[in-house]
């Protein structure tokens, strides 16, 4: 295997080359080690490298390999995980400066367990906006992701560097979290497959949260085909998440190569074109014209969810760290602060009804999933920012950037739907397109970015770095 | 990257009567972020509360449009359980 490059090859194609003796373990984990060494100055996507502790996984499976035993789907795969995931032995400190004191965690989360268990190997912990409470990828206390397709660019967040360790070659699969958005919108800045699941799919104790009503645990890869191996490996009910459902895994990697004869395709319109930039609404079309969508659905009430759960976040966020605001209020981000501190003061009245409303919502979107079984709908309003841009203009009205990146995303997670987001490669910079089904539909969203994938319509380009 | 110009939304001026409204509003927004921050032992330091103002009339203005949406019954986030 002369030509075989650990540092852009897929996570299944890493574990078909260890499992097949072409390459050691050991071999792919000191050159994924050697890639995060020469890359990450420059991206700064890694808050914590787990050498050693990736040296001896690789080396066991490489033991086991020579010992006759059977190896996982995943073994020798490198992945890394926000900093907001525990990783035993190490603070979790989920981009903030306060939670840098904390004990360090005594277990791994349930997900990085369930990905060692089919083979792959934890490199490291991830750069994220503080609390990810953050579309952009920007951390004042370690220093703001960047994007590979330019370094002066935004990953997008708040998993700001599971997109960026991704992108730039450094993992082929990492994982995130998503609230708002904050594995799409990395996607989608980053050029990269990203896979949000339905609401209580994946289990998030042993993370740390941001609004428990709305937080995801989910895959970031460069290809389909990793994120539905990672997705089967991760599926399965654990009892400490009170949201984690006790349903039973339906695996989707068999199913990616079914097509997608017979599926009813739809775009969302109003709402999710109407501030689009004309690169999202092109990325959109491609995608659109690809998979033979000709019908448009309107997503009732889009806005409004979206202003809910805005609503939602800020409130839910805000209880969550109303005691770090009142004891260690000079140690946040300000922006963080800030915003934390204006959703402790907007009054019960108000969340009740955006709690209601949600339910109404809820109802009214799943009616859709009657007529079609997928919609379409932009990842992010615009490729990457520039870092440091505070505003852009959204229909011709100057907004925050840190929170409206998310704009297409929240009102599809605000529900829980499952949501896969699939690279389109325009040039200069990739933008992604949101591939929504109904819940438990993983499979289906799978296959169709995996549609996309085969025919060349989606892809993750490669960076210059 | 280079982006087509897209025109801003024209600005009407206000009325006095209305801007007379908009600054009563702001202040006594700032006298609830004054009093919410005692009740609720929130730190408001007075170089923050711009910041908090605006954040927090971003959130209400979110808030309000919701508010506005006639829920039909039955909406109640309650523990229901179907038989």
């Amino acid at each position: 295997m002369a030509n075989f490059d650990p540092t852009w090859a897929s996570a299944s194609e890493i574990a078909e080359a260890v499992a097949a003796g072409h390459i050691s373990a050991v071999g792919v984990i000191e050159q994924t080690l050697a890639r995060i060494k020469k890359v990450d100055r420059k991206l700064n996507a890694f808050t914590k490298v787990t050498a050693a502790r990736a040296r001896r996984a690789a080396q066991k499976i490489d033991q086991d390999r020579a010992a006759g035993l059977q190896l996982g789907p995943l073994a020798g795969a490198p992945f890394a995980v926000k900093n907001l995931f525990d990783v035993a032995g190490i603070a979790t400190v989920a981009g903030s400066k306060i939670n840098r004191g904390n004990p360090v965690a005594k277990r791994d989360s349930p997900l990085i367990e369930r990905l060692e268990a089919a083979g792959a190997i934890l490199v490291g912990a991830l750069n994220m906006g503080e609390y990810a409470y953050d579309f952009t990828g920007e951390n004042i206390h370690d220093g703001n992701s960047r994007n590979p397709h330019d370094t002066d660019r935004m990953t997008g967040g708040s998993s700001g560097g599971s997109g960026g360790a991704v992108v730039g070659g450094e993992v082929p699969l990492s994982l995130g979290s998503d609230t708002n958005g904050s594995i799409r919108v990395p996607s989608s800045l980053c050029g990269l497959f990203g896979l949000k699941p339905t609401y209580g799919r994946l289990p998030r104790n042993r993370s740390f949260p941001f609004v428990d009503s709305l937080d995801h645990l989910g895959p970031i890869a460069r290809s389909v085909r990793d994120l539905a191996l990672a997705y089967d490996a991760m599926q399965g009910y654990d009892a400490d998440d009170a949201a984690c459902q006790d349903r039973p895994a339906e695996p989707t990697l068999a199913g990616l190569d079914r097509g997608i004869g017979g599926v009813r395709v739809a775009v969302a319109g109003g709402y999710f074109q109407q501030a689009a930039f004309p690169e999202a609404l092109a990325a959109l079309k491609r995608v659109a014209a690809a998979l033979g969508a000709k019908t448009t659905v309107e997503i009732p009430e889009a806005q409004r969810a979206r202003s809910a759960a805005y609503v939602v976040t800020a409130t839910e966020g805000a209880s969550l760290h109303l005691d770090r605001l009142r004891k260690r209020p000079n140690d946040f981000d300000p922006a963080v602060r800030d915003r934390l501190i204006a959703g402790a003061m907007v009054p019960a009245t108000l969340v009740v009804k955006a709690q209601k409303f949600r339910r109404w919502y809820r109802d009214e979107v799943l009616k859709l999933f009657e007529n079609v079984d997928v919609i379409l709908a932009p990842a992010t309003p615009c490729t990457a920012p520039k870092i440091g841009q505070q505003t852009f203009k959204l229909a011709g009205v100057e907004m925050s950037v840190r929170a409206n990146l998310g704009i297409y995303t929240q009102p599809i997670s605000f529900i829980g739907l499952p949501v896969a987001c699939v690279p389109i490669p325009l040039s200069p910079l990739p933008i992604g397109v949101q591939i929504i089904c109904a819940p438990w539909r993983e499979d289906l969203a799978l296959r169709v970015a995996h549609e996309l994938e085969r025919t060349g319509v989606a892809v993750a380009p490669r960076p210059n770095l | 990257m280079a982006r087509k110009a897209k025109p801003t939304k024209k600005r009407i001026p206000l009325s006095a009567k209305r801007r007379s409204r908009l600054k009563n509003k702001a202040d006594a927004l700032e006298g609830f972020i004054a009093a919410a921050g005692k009740v609720l032992d929130l730190p408001v330091q007075k170089n923050w509360l711009p910041a908090i103002k605006a954040n927090l009339l971003v959130t209400l203005r979110h808030a309000q449009s919701v508010e506005q949406f006639e829920l039909p019954g039955g909406g109640e986030p309650a523990p229901v359980f179907k038989v």
